[in-house]
């Protein structure tokens, strides 16, 4: 449910929303190349996701 | 000896054959239940069929009829035996004789031979029984059959006329 | 994905070393393998998954050229060698397969393999010629031609019959998943996945020092997630199960139609049996009752002579004489009183004293009068005893021969029946199967809805614990923090399964639509297809429809309507080089389809295939030459023979 434009609320937490898109922008990306290139494993890919998450999330 | 009591003995050859007649030929099925059946029947088939036979004591085993069967049946015993005497020209031929012997000597001293062509005529019935029934069989069905012809073979020489019993009868009264 | 060349040696029928050359002229795209069976056209696209893959469908796995392996001495080897050159998204590849084998001197095997397949795969960059690395060789196959596509471009025309089985229970899952892999949805996949795996894995990062309940909570979640994920596992079993036992009560139904005649016959054999029985049983009262009528055959047998001595004893007069209730001592008593009981004088000498004494011979005891009259009742008794004896006893004889008969024809009847019954299954058996079948599926259902009942209290139950662990985490920053991440991951996580399967439904319908148009282009005959979530396929009929089509070409037809649709669909796609989907096109290597169409099909299919696919290399019969050049004529880039010298079978030779 949308509180403000661009918030969702997700398990109790707020969630801006452009940017988790941004995040699914370059996940989709990366994934992209990875199914060509098989560059990333799964467990480093889960941890490339995580540390974009962060830095997402800590950025003004 | 007095016929018609006490035990009654079967040997030799004839009493293997009186085994046999009295033995189960199919299922529980026998063609004579008891001994005493057979000793009803042969006499009259041995004169029938004028067959007699000598007593012999081969083969090992006996068979008998009991003293109460014997004394249950002893009217008939004796019937057969004042037919067979009435009937025998051979044996004896003036016919008085013969009415005597029916019914006055059975039973006495005099009556000696009588028995014993009696005894006679009741072994070689055997020996017909045996021949007819239960040596030309071998099946099941074979038994059944066999009887029947010889029964079949009997009725048509011989099929008669109950009437005329009857008649005679009813005249003898008059 | 372009086919140039395959360079085959030594490679089952190939003997020697045997180029074949693909047309990849736009224009011209079509490649006319001609070949009589035998002469190695399912060999060759057998060629390419072997190539690849390394797979082959033969039995017989040794793939070294017979003809090669006579002329070899005990101890030598030779390789198989299979070289497939093309270009993918503008490189040039080379792949290789080879395969060494040893001649030994065992009669029993021949040929041993010697080692391992070699497979490497070159590509061009730059005028140089690079090799894969080892350890990306499998990924790079993947994105070249994924194995689980390759058995759909390379068209076995043999497989027909278990694809055809497959759609005959309107099965396509193996379509859904090279559908999703073909129209490059595995980016969304895999980032589905991944985003999913990311969760679970914050979970972890919970700090559990701060508060041991949290620890608990996750816990409790993880154990929550395992069963969740067991009875998953369980469900999907359980829906395998399923259609093993559906297809197996199917089974089970036709056989036991087929054989409804053997329940009657059994019936009929029943009843016989009994009959049978029941005259066995009525033969033995019939032999009782006969015998039971011999019991008066002494009376009966005596019957001629009781006549006979009653003749006589009349004719000679021996008749009573006897005077009733007087006997010997009533006589004597008379004779010693000298008065008869008339009142008569009976003095010695006179005549009634005589005719007295006289009577002595006929009263007891001395007369035998009485006997003779005992006789005589004797005699009517007896002959009334055996009167009706030989009647009964006949009819008795009769009903004994009567029952034999019938039981003879029950017999025979019997016997005939059971002759017929040998040649059925026991329509009995085939229903007892069934039926536990039948309860063996209600079990599976129940087991179904008692799983997913259970699955759906689990998540109720996790999300709830999952709610309470969020409050506690919010209170502490670090979890707090690993709460928020976790939160974008979610929502990244739902946008992403929204978006997928709104994709997936597009290309879905899409693929549907595709597969009609397709379809009627090539038979004009009232079918539609229909295509579920799960990729069943529904074929169903229109109303101006209804057709003379087997089943088998039907299924050949939508299979091919359908990879026709899937190839077209990838090319348009090609455009949007900016989308999220990336895919590319394919070739379509077809092996002797035109044999299991007709004529009009054939014009369809002929006029249909290179307008669809950017390649089409196809394996035809020689007697199909003919129809290939009037419907193709003017697409054909290559024509190329195979030809077996002598009708050999282990030689073939291209050209």
């Amino acid at each position: 449910m949308e509180t403000n434009i661009g918030e969702i609320t997700v398990n109790g937490v707020t969630v801006d929303k452009k940017k988790a898109d941004n995040v699914l922008r370059w996940l989709i990306r990366q994934e992209a190349e990875n199914v060509r290139t098989k560059a990333r494993s799964d467990v480093q890919m889960i941890s490339d996701i995580q540390k974009n998450i962060q830095e997402e999330v800590e950025r003004r | 000896m007095m016929l018609f009591q006490g035990q009654y003995w079967f040997y030799g050859t004839h009493a293997d054959k009186v085994k046999k007649l009295t033995a189960e030929f199919v299922g529980k099925h026998k063609l004579f239940s008891y001994n005493h059946e057979v000793y009803q029947l042969a006499p009259i088939v041995g004169y029938l069929y004028n067959r007699k036979a000598a007593q012999n004591r081969e083969g090992g085993s006996d068979t008998s009829i009991f003293p109460d069967q014997i004394s249950n049946n002893k009217d008939v015993f004796q019937f057969n035996y004042q037919l067979i005497m009435l009937l025998d020209v051979n044996h004896e031929a003036s016919f008085d004789a013969r009415v005597d012997k029916a019914f006055r000597f059975y039973g006495t001293d005099k009556a000696a031979m009588d028995e014993e062509l009696y005894e006679s005529y009741v072994r070689g019935g055997v020996d017909v029984l045996y021949e007819k029934l239960i040596e030309p069989s071998t099946s099941p069905d074979d038994y059944i059959k066999n009887l029947y012809e010889f029964m079949e073979d009997f009725e048509s020489r011989h099929g008669q006329n109950t009437k005329e019993i009857y008649d005679l009868c009813r005249i003898a009264r008059s | 994905m372009l086919l140039k060349s395959l360079k085959l040696k030594d490679f089952r029928q190939f003997k020697g070393e045997q180029t074949i050359v693909f047309s990849d002229d736009p224009e011209k795209n079509v490649t006319v393998i001609m070949g009589d069976n035998g002469t190695g056209k399912t060999t060759l696209a057998q060629a390419f998954t072997w190539c690849l893959y390394g797979e082959t469908d033969f039995d017989d796995k040794i793939l070294l050229c017979k003809a090669t392996l006579r002329d070899m001495l005990p101890g030598q080897t030779e390789k198989v060698r299979a070289e497939l050159t093309l270009t993918h998204k503008g490189t040039e590849y080379i792949i290789v397969s080879e395969q060494q084998y040893r001649k030994t001197d065992k009669s029993d095997k021949p040929v041993e393999v010697a080692g391992q397949r070699g497979f490497t795969i070159m590509y061009k960059q730059g005028g140089q010629v690079e090799y894969v690395k080892q350890s990306q060789l499998d990924g790079r196959m993947k994105e070249i031609l994924p194995f689980e596509l390759a058995r759909y471009f390379f068209f076995d025309g043999e497989r027909i019959t278990v694809m055809s089985k497959r759609l005959s229970q309107g099965k396509g899952d193996e379509f859904a998943r090279a559908v999703r892999s073909l129209l490059g949805l595995d980016a969304f996949t895999s980032a589905i996945d991944h985003l999913k795996k990311t969760i679970k894995d914050y979970d972890k990062k919970y700090d559990a020092r701060s508060d041991s309940k949290i620890e608990d909570y996750t816990y409790q979640i993880s154990n929550f997630e395992q069963t969740i994920e067991l009875i998953e596992m369980r469900l999907s079993e359980i829906a395998d199960e399923e259609v093993l036992v559906t297809e197996r009560i199917g089974d089970l139904q036709a056989a036991i139609e087929k054989n409804k005649k053997s329940e009657e016959l059994a019936e009929r054999e029943k009843k016989l049996i009994s009959r049978r029985d029941a005259l066995i049983v009525q033969k033995g009262r019939n032999i009782t009752g006969l015998l039971s009528a011999l019991k008066r055959a002494p009376a009966y047998f005596a019957k001629k002579m009781m006549r006979d001595s009653l003749q006589q004893l009349t004719k000679t007069g021996k008749t009573d004489k006897s005077v009733p209730f007087v006997n010997a001592e009533t006589i004597k008593y008379l004779i010693e009183r000298g008065r008869c009981i008339c009142g008569a004088e009976v003095c010695t000498g006179t005549d009634a004293c005589n005719t007295l004494t006289e009577l002595f011979s006929y009263v007891p005891p001395k007369s035998i009068g009485d006997s003779i009259a005992d006789f005589r009742e004797k005699c009517k008794e007896r002959v009334r005893i055996s009167e009706s004896m030989f009647d009964d006893f006949e009819a008795k004889y009769a009903d004994v021969c009567a029952c034999d008969s019938e039981y003879a024809e029950v017999l025979q009847d019997i016997a005939d029946v059971g002759k017929q019954l040998l040649g059925m299954d026991d329509v009995g058996k085939l229903q007892a199967d069934r039926k536990r079948y039948e309860t063996n599926l209600r079990g599976l259902h129940m087991e179904k809805s008692d799983c997913e009942r259970r699955m759906g209290g689990l998540e109720t139950e996790c999300k709830r614990v999952e709610t309470e662990r969020d409050k506690l985490t919010l209170k502490d920053d670090n979890n707090r923090r690993v709460t928020i991440y976790k939160a974008y991951a979610q929502y990244m996580y739902n946008t992403l399964l929204e978006q997928y399967a709104e994709e997936e439904r597009k290309i879905r319908e899409e693929l549907e639509e595709t597969v009609n148009d397709i379809f009627h282009s090539l038979f004009d005959e009232g079918f539609m297809l229909e295509l579920s979530e799960r990729y069943d396929v529904n074929v169903i009929l229109s109303d101006f429809g209804g057709s003379s089509e087997t089943s088998t070409a039907q299924n050949i037809s939508i299979i091919f309507a359908f990879i026709a649709g899937v190839i077209k669909m990838a090319r348009e796609s090609q455009k949007e080089e900016n989308g999220l989907l990336v895919t590319e096109p394919y070739p379509f290597v077809m092996d002797a389809p035109l044999s299991s169409f007709d004529k009009k099909r054939i014009e369809n299919v002929c006029d249909v295939l290179p307008r669809i696919a950017e390649q089409v290399i196809i394996f035809i019969k020689d007697t199909d030459g003919e129809i290939a050049e009037e419907h193709l004529g003017n697409r054909i880039g290559r024509r190329l023979t195979f030809h077996a010298p002598n009708n050999s079978k282990t030689e073939t030779y291209v050209s």
